[in-house]
């Protein structure tokens, strides 16, 4: 009997020793490394005066974002494979080629079954600096961006379904993907390699990108002369930034109704009111970056301009509304052309 | 009882008393320091970037930002924060209410997102026509030829004054006044010949788009800079910190439940009560103390950011030059911002100095100065040749409307230089002595300035007088504002006679070297005020070569780059 008593004395000690223990380890760490991310997070924020005040409205593009290698080379071979499409002939790269400049070369784009799409395609080189995605910006970010092309019925028309059944069944899909991700195949990841991929296509080592890094020589005098035209013209006040544009929104006819001009206004051309619903957004689309835009020919997201020449006419006429003269127009097309970067290496495009 | 029954019995208590300790155990933990903190942090952080967004639209619209990608990143940043307030506030645990007030956040950040597009454009395209107005009138008057000076040459020229001026005040009568002079120009259209025609309609289509655009930027700029996120969040927080003092209460009540069950078991253990005593006593301080700690955290990172200080360090150049000078300057801050001004023009045929000192402290000091510059500027732009003392005459004008609109009690001193080609320097507006040091004779001369202070009358004519005066080869010239004169140190002032005592021994010295002695001088002074230095030595008497067109300091460029000309 005494013994009973004592084994249970001893056990409810037993249990209140533990549950004060596991009290005890009540937490004191974690808020200040908290701080120091936050803080650290601020500080580059209260340094902006610097960027503020730097001079020249347009930047060099930086560094590419370290992505890890397996995820890079999966994304890489996502991104070219037709397979992931509907009648498994059409892949990303079809319409965004990435030895001619990430874009198709139509005016309008050529989907499954040769079906047409309803505007023109835009390069996928920087567009990972775009602030949004898309002429109408429907994209927030480049994740986001991928879930259209897949399931457009003009695009690739598939399902992700279908894409996930295709990549989970095919063997060297589901090693590739288990190697990268912890959770093998999924929409997340899938969208998370293109998206990663895309990343890594920034067109470095422009003529203007190394005359901004102090090579003075790197423009020639008539694109040296081109800059300050598009500069002084104002062709900056949209184009600008480090990718030459893509950093807002802007009505295509500020000063002149290109639309009426132009004539068979379709739903596309509403731009972001298609998204808004803002009577003040119709006709409104993001800026385009100018960034190797000697390669995207034809222009405008109704590829209405065949060449740069007119693509710079349209645009000093419906958003200056002025009339330049014949050597501006080809000093700000010799500068227009120093944007040209390296595009990424023929080799890498996977069997 | 048969032991094995008692073992039942014992074990069965055992097992109540053990899930009863679980079970205080489990609700007494319920508030976790841990992720209370990462929800407070992310509230801050993006109240944080609220602030600085507002700060960056603030900038772009007075063009101290050349282009948009500082702001595009501070949204990314703020989509991204707003992301994180929800995964942590959620860790936490939310009430309908909480649910609530984040859906209003949302839904208020999305309102200002599109407010902030909409800014943006609508800032471009005004900044765009702003800028080309003036290009668009000259392009014009020269091709009228000799009847420039006709009635529709003055009609043009009236109508850019109004479009600028209009952008700086932004009322009713300067609306009307542009809107007028739009009607007028536009009347004489169809007397014109073809050619000439079209150029009339693209100065007046810019002219309209500054007539459209100015009230919608700045429309939108309220919205996009507007104080509701901030409410919205401060309701959030409210909620969110009641809500977690409430569950952190209810945690403390099964505390002591716990704490009582533990003592009752005490008894049978004796140890283990120690134990807890020790742990439970100071719980709730902590609570307290985290929160405090993270509040003067918080406080300490946002205090940093002063806006006006920011306003005045960008629009004062660092370091000007003067054709044939050694020139230096400095603008020691007080700790407050004060509203010391001045600036270095570079016109066609002029160089311009300027110093003053608006009245009182912090933004609104900060505003009134960056309202000056602009006028100057815009002044000097329409008219390079003016007397100083017309020039004070157009900006008091234009400050004195100003001021009155931010309904401050403002004034201003100013002084303006005017260095002509001969060499000489024409100067009007009341602030401090000018001291110059000559080379030959060694004097030092301090130099009234009078005239009436800007901001206190809307009609300056004939209050101020232009005076002359002339540097030789060496000659110093020195000029400063109040907050250098009224340093103190145990109740004596630095005063002109401590200026008196440091320019003594400026002789051969460059301008920088002068500008670190005064600097030394006033060392153990205290500053009441901003204390500004320019110091400008003339090196050969050389007339200065009239051949800069440009109109801004190196330190500061507009949006983009004057036109071409
Ligand atoms: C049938 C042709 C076609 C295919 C296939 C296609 N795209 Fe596109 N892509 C377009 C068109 C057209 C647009 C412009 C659509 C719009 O703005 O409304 C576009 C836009 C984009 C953009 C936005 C660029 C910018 O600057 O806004 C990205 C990024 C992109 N595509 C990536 C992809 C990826 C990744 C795939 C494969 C999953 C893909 N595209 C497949 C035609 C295509
Ligand atoms: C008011 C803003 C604005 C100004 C000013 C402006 N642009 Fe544009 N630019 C746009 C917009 C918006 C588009 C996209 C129009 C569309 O396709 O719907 C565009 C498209 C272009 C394109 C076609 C890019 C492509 O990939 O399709 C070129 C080239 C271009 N702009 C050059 C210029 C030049 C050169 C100037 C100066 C003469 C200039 N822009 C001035 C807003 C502007």
């Amino acid at each position: 009997m005494k013994r009973a008593l004592r084994f249970a004395g001893a056990l409810t000690a037993l249990a209140v020793v533990c549950a004060t223990a596991s009290c005890s380890e009540n937490r004191t760490t974690a808020p200040r490394a908290e701080r120091e991310a936050m803080a650290a997070k601020a500080l580059p924020s209260s340094a902006a005066p610097a960027a503020t005040t730097s001079r020249e409205p347009l930047g060099a593009l930086p560094e590419p974002a370290k992505i890890d290698p397996a995820v890079l080379a999966l994304g890489r071979r996502l991104f070219h494979e037709p397979r992931l499409s509907g009648d498994a002939k059409v892949a990303c790269a079809s319409c965004h080629d990435l030895a001619k400049g990430g874009v198709d070369g139509r005016k309008l784009s050529t989907g499954v079954d040769g079906r047409l799409g309803l505007v023109n395609a835009p390069t996928v080189y920087n567009a990972a600096l775009n602030f949004v995605q898309f002429w109408d910006g429907r994209a927030a970010t480049l994740e986001e961006q991928i879930g259209f092309p897949i399931t457009n019925p003009v695009e690739m028309g598939s399902s992700w379904d279908k894409v996930l059944a295709f990549l989970a069944g095919e063997p060297s899909y589901s090693a590739a993907f288990k190697a990268s991700f912890p959770d093998g195949v999924t929409e997340a990841n899938t969208r998370r390699a293109i998206a990663d991929f895309e990343r890594t296509l920034l067109t470095r080592n422009s003529p203007f990108d190394r005359y901004l890094g102090g090579d003075e020589h790197a423009l020639d005098p008539e694109a040296r002369t081109g800059y300050e035209t598009f500069k002084s013209v104002g062709c900056i006040a949209c184009h600008q930034g480090r990718n030459v544009g893509g950093n807002m929104f802007q009505k295509f006819g500020v000063l002149g109704d290109y639309f009426k001009d132009r004539g068979h206004v379709t739903d596309a051309d509403y731009g972001r009111f298609n998204v808004t619903h803002l009577e003040s957004d119709r006709f409104v689309f993001r800026v385009p970056s100018l960034r190797n835009v000697e390669r995207t020919a034809p222009y405008f997201h109704d590829g209405s301009a065949a060449t740069l020449n007119q693509a710079v006419q349209v645009m000093a006429r419906y958003q200056l509304g002025r009339k330049l003269g014949d050597d501006q127009v080809s000093a700000l097309i010799a500068f227009l052309k120093s944007l040209s970067g390296d595009l990424a290496p023929a080799g890498e495009k996977p069997e | 009882m048969s032991s094995a029954r008692w073992f039942t019995l014992i074990g069965g208590l055992f097992a109540l008393a053990f899930g009863v300790s679980a079970l205080l155990y489990l609700r007494s933990r319920s508030a976790d320091f841990d992720s209370h903190t990462r929800a407070v942090a992310a509230i801050g952080n993006v109240r944080h970037l609220d602030r600085l967004l507002s700060e960056q639209v603030l900038a772009a619209r007075f063009g101290l930002l050349n282009q948009y990608d500082p702001l595009t990143a501070t949204e990314q940043e703020l989509a991204e924060a707003e992301r994180a307030v929800h995964a942590r506030v959620g860790a936490v645990g939310t009430t309908p209410e909480i649910e609530t007030a984040l859906a209003e956040l949302d839904h208020a950040l999305a309102e200002r997102r599109s407010a902030l597009e909409h800014f943006k454009a609508e800032n471009s395209v005004l900044k765009n026509s702003l800028r080309y107005l003036p290009t668009a009138g000259e392009e014009l008057t020269n091709e009228l030829g000799p009847n420039a000076n006709g009635p529709l040459g003055r009609d043009v020229n009236a109508l850019v004054r109004a479009a600028l001026v209009y952008n700086l005040i932004g009322d009713q009568s300067t609306r009307a006044a542009h809107l007028a002079a739009v009607t007028r120009v536009a009347a004489e259209r169809s007397a014109l010949p073809k050619d000439v025609g079209a150029d009339l309609e693209l100065l007046l289509a810019h002219a309209r788009v500054i007539g459209e655009r100015q009230p919608s930027v700045d429309g939108w700029l309220r919205r996009a800079a507007n104080e509701e996120v901030s409410d919205r969040l401060g309701v959030l927080e409210r909620l969110y910190q009641g809500r977690f003092s409430e569950s952190a209460t209810t945690a403390n009540e099964y505390r002591k439940v716990l704490y009582a069950w533990s003592l009752f078991l005490v008894l049978a253990v004796a140890l283990a009560g120690i134990q807890l005593r020790k742990l439970y006593a100071g719980l709730e301080q902590r609570v307290a103390e985290r929160t405090a700690e993270l509040g003067r955290a918080l406080d300490a990172l946002w205090g940093e950011m002063k806006l006006a200080r920011r306003i005045q360090e960008a629009l004062v150049p660092n370091e000007p030059v003067l054709a044939g000078c050694d020139v230096a300057a400095s603008m020691k801050p007080a700790e407050q911002v004060g509203g010391d001004y001045y600036d270095v023009v570079h016109t066609k045929t002029h160089e311009w100095i300027l110093i003053g000192d608006v009245s009182g402290h912090g933004v609104p000091a900060g505003l009134v100065m960056m309202m000056c510059q602009t006028a100057v500027r815009t002044a000097l732009q329409r008219d390079p040749e003016l007397m100083p003392d017309r020039l004070l005459v157009l900006v008091n004008a234009v400050l004195t409307q100003n001021i009155r609109q931010l309904g401050e009690d403002k004034y201003m001193t100013i002084t303006a230089l005017r260095r002509d080609a001969g060499g000489g320097i024409w100067f009007a507006g009341a602030h401090q002595d000018i001291f110059i040091c000559r080379a030959e004779s060694d004097e030092i001369e301090a130099i009234e300035t009078a005239g009436l202070w800007l901001g206190l009358r809307d009609d300056a004519e004939g209050a101020f007088v232009p005076r002359e005066l002339k540097l030789n080869a060496g000659d110093l010239l020195v000029l400063h504002t109040d907050g250098v004169t009224e340093a103190m140190r145990d109740g004596a002032m630095f005063d002109t006679s401590g200026m008196r005592r440091a320019l003594a021994r400026a002789k051969g010295k460059t301008a920088r070297q002068v500008l670190d002695d005064v600097h030394r001088a006033l060392d153990g002074f205290e500053l009441n005020d901003d204390a500004t230095l320019l110091v400008i030595r003339q090196l050969e008497s050389m007339p200065l070569s009239a051949k800069s067109g440009e109109t801004q300091p190196a330190s500061l460029r507009p949006v983009s780059p004057d036109p071409a000309t």
